[in-house]
């Protein structure tokens, strides 16, 4: 690979290949249904014997063909688009070498070499050249970046066409490499999905597939194939694109059926009881809202994934998906497999679907401040909703907001999802971040001190507790365990214990009252529950500044980790307020654009260590 | 509904659906043979956009497989409509003269 034709590559017209062979492959695949459906007549008649065999055994076979050659077409879409990703990439890449080759007065030659940019009247006079030479062996710093930037273009371009090639090449586009792949797809709809597999085998198995075989699993088994740890991002999102808009059909007919059929508000019965509400009315609101809800959470994350591919957003990439419950998202921007840096950002309490686009938020805010300190670095970063993030919305009663479950069994999930990165990782392994917001740093800390999970650095904010005392026991240097506070957010100094010391305002309040405290975005402030009220809480954080409601606060030097610089948020109250614990703005500002944690927490992500501040410095 | 003998057996089927499924897959070959031309085009495009590269001769490649298959799969199909469709008329003719035998017979049983 050399530069010229690096240069010379039109990605686009690669995407646009895609786009007309995905068409192709959804007329195809319309064909394909409508055919099955208009043929199946002949055989639920009473046609027997050797004629109506022999039909049905042809006419079995097209439709085999018409579903391999569907799923061919798609994959044939699908290696296009790996394609087109990969070239602009590359040459991503090869753009930023020349902005900051011009930038420094350094030219790159043809061959990839980086010299200073000649003057016009180089060479006429032999002194002058002689001048020249000298001054040429002088290069600035800069020019090692720049050879490298160049060097990684090449080696990506290089990468992605043996990559891309081998799978063109593998794909069957003959009649008995076809009608095999139509064989291994009923196999496939009985066995071939793997269980019990590492994400490593799982990696294994899904490249041995090959690519058409790849695309049938995809449209067959969406849901399944959009959570399989250690598939490559890419088939990841496609399933988990496939699988929402399939949700949002179902719920969408759903709703309209229940819309058509919508009960009346009230019965007569009888001149006794005269008029009385009726108990299927309030049902049939339940699930109209519910279905609103979860279409509501769908048209959210649509619009986050919209973001990516545009803007200075990098590509976005659905690894997880569901619109149940409180619903399901994991959104990468930028590709984790070839990423040299990838942060996994684990949300906390009162995360959803519908609240998806804040977070989404976070996370593109995030790549933007470490795309700016370093430019040459591929970095993913993936907003993690891919556990049961505790709601507020029945604060009166859920002991869920204080209990550590969700974040246990978030905590596994957690540890299968960073095996499967690992497993689809392409080339040298990249560094990988795991960064918690409030609730979000517990399931962390689980997953690093019980499930194994070794990142590269663990980043906490507004942390309530990571369930550890010490950073020493997160089974990575403490050296690179970073906190950060902002130095009037209440939820790090909640104390071990506080619902002990709050004053029963209501039935099951104790539980009602804590879960305002670690609630961000709400008030706090809950009937009966008035500034003194929580004096208690300040008494006991001024005789134990370190601990924190679940376990220590790793924003202290007593962790052990490092206490990065957050912020002060103007207006909030302090910690030497009486209305300290009822106030939390400052618990959600810390992805803010040009705050110190948002920086501080990008350049480890991105790296460079030396660019962070510690808490209590002037800088930064 | 046409009833024919044949290896001891009772046959029974109902032309229309014979005569519907033989032009699916009539209509289906056209289609396909649309879709090859479409995908050729696609492929040609996807070579072009980086000819010095591997992908670009390998894409070339994929896309002439691609065509020489499916143009192939299509012909079976159509000749499958074809024979499909030859059955409905000897079918329909069992059924015709079928019909003409029980008319006698109806009119032998009248008398």
């Amino acid at each position: 690979m050399d530069l010229a034709t690096l240069r010379a590559a039109q990605p686009d017209l690669l995407e646009k290949a895609a786009a007309q062979w995905q068409s192709a492959a959804g007329q195809l695949g319309q064909i394909s249904h409508n055919f099955a459906a208009q043929t199946e007549p002949l055989f639920l008649s009473s046609w027997t014997g050797q004629a109506a065999d022999a039909a049905n055994t042809r006419l079995s076979a097209v439709s085999g063909q018409l579903t391999a050659a569907t799923a061919d077409m798609n994959a044939m879409a699908a290696v296009y688009r790996d394609a087109a990703t990969g070239i602009s990439d590359a040459q991503a890449l090869l753009h930023t070498a020349e902005d900051l080759a011009a930038s420094n007065g350094l030219a790159i030659g043809p061959g990839g070499g980086v010299s200073l940019a000649r003057p016009a009247f180089s060479g006429l006079l032999g002194h002058v050249a002689l001048e020249e030479q000298a001054l040429f062996a002088q290069l600035p710093p800069a020019a090692d970046e720049v050879t490298s930037l160049v060097a990684k273009a090449l080696a990506l371009a290089d990468d992605v066409d043996s990559l891309v090639s081998a799978q063109l090449a593998r794909l069957p586009g003959s009649a008995s490499a076809v009608a095999a792949t139509s064989g291994l797809a009923t196999k496939l709809g009985r066995d071939l999905l793997p269980s019990g597999m590492t994400p490593k085998e799982v990696n294994d198995w899904w490249t041995a597939l090959g690519p058409a075989a790849q695309q049938q699993l995809i449209h067959q088994f969406p849901a399944q194939i959009g959570w399989m740890n250690g598939l490559p991002a890419t088939a990841r999102d496609q399933a988990n694109r496939l699988q929402m808009s399939e949700e949002q059909a179902s719920l969408e007919r759903q709703l309209a059926g229940l819309k058509a059929d919508e009960p009346p508000g009230v019965l007569w019965e009888g001149i006794k009881l005269g008029w009385v509400s009726n108990p299927a009315a309030d049902q049939w609101l339940t699930q109209v809202s519910q279905i609103g809800n979860e279409l509501n959470g769908i048209s959210v994350l649509e619009q986050s994934l919209a973001r990516g591919g545009k803007g200075g957003v990098p590509q976005a990439y659905l690894l997880g998906f569901s619109a149940a419950g409180i619903g399901r998202a994991i959104v990468a921007y930028g590709n984790p497999n070839t990423a040299a840096a990838t942060v996994t950002y684990v949300p906390g309490v009162g995360s959803s679907l519908a609240t998806s686009g804040v977070d989404t938020n976070s996370a593109i805010a995030l790549w933007q401040q470490a795309h700016k300190l370093d430019p040459g670095q591929n970095v993913s970063s993936v907003y993690w909703l891919g556990y049961n993030s505790p709601q507020t919305s029945n604060i009166g009663g859920d002991l869920s907001i204080v209990s550590t479950a969700d974040a246990i069994s978030g905590a596994h999930s957690l540890a299968g999802f960073q095996s499967g990165l690992a497993a689809a990782h392409v080339g040298a392994p990249g560094r990988t971040v795991l960064l918690g917001h409030s609730y979000g740093s517990l399931v962390i800390g689980e997953a690093a001190a019980h499930d194994g999970v070794r990142p590269s650095d663990i980043i906490v904010v507004a942390s309530p507790g990571m369930g550890v005392s010490s950073a020493a026991q997160l089974g990575i240097p403490p050296s690179h365990v970073w906190a950060g506070a902002n130095v009037n957010d209440p939820i790090p100094d909640i104390p071990p214990n506080a619902e002990l010391l709050l004053p029963k305002v209501a039935e099951d309040a104790v539980v009602g009252a804590i879960g305002g405290l670690v609630t961000h975005g709400l008030s706090g402030i809950l009937p009966g529950l008035k500034s003194g009220a929580v004096a208690p809480l300040l008494a006991d954080h001024a005789e134990n500044p370190d601990a924190s409601f679940f376990g220590a606060n790793p924003a202290t030097p007593a962790f052990g980790g490092n206490d990065f610089r957050a912020n002060y948020v103007p207006g909030e109250p302090s910690s030497f307020d009486m209305s300290y614990f009822l106030s939390f703005h400052a618990h959600s500002t810390y992805f803010n654009p040009g705050s110190a944690s948002l920086r501080n927490m990008a350049a480890i992500v991105a790296g460079k260590y030396g660019q962070v501040t510690a808490a209590g410095s002037d800088s930064g | 509904m046409a009833t024919a003998a044949g290896s001891g057996s009772g046959l029974q089927v109902n032309t229309r659906d014979l005569q519907q499924a033989a032009r699916q897959l009539t209509e289906l070959s056209t289609t396909v043979r649309e879709l090859v031309a479409r995908t050729s085009a696609a492929s040609a495009a996807a070579a072009s956009a980086c000819p010095a590269w591997r992908i670009g001769a390998a894409s070339s490649a994929a896309g002439a497989r691609w065509s020489q298959a499916v143009t192939a799969q299509a012909a079976e199909v159509a000749g499958a409509g074809d024979r499909l469709a030859a059955s409905a008329g000897v079918y329909g003719t069992a059924e015709t003269a079928l019909m003409q035998k029980i008319s006698a017979v109806g009119q032998l049983t009248a008398r």
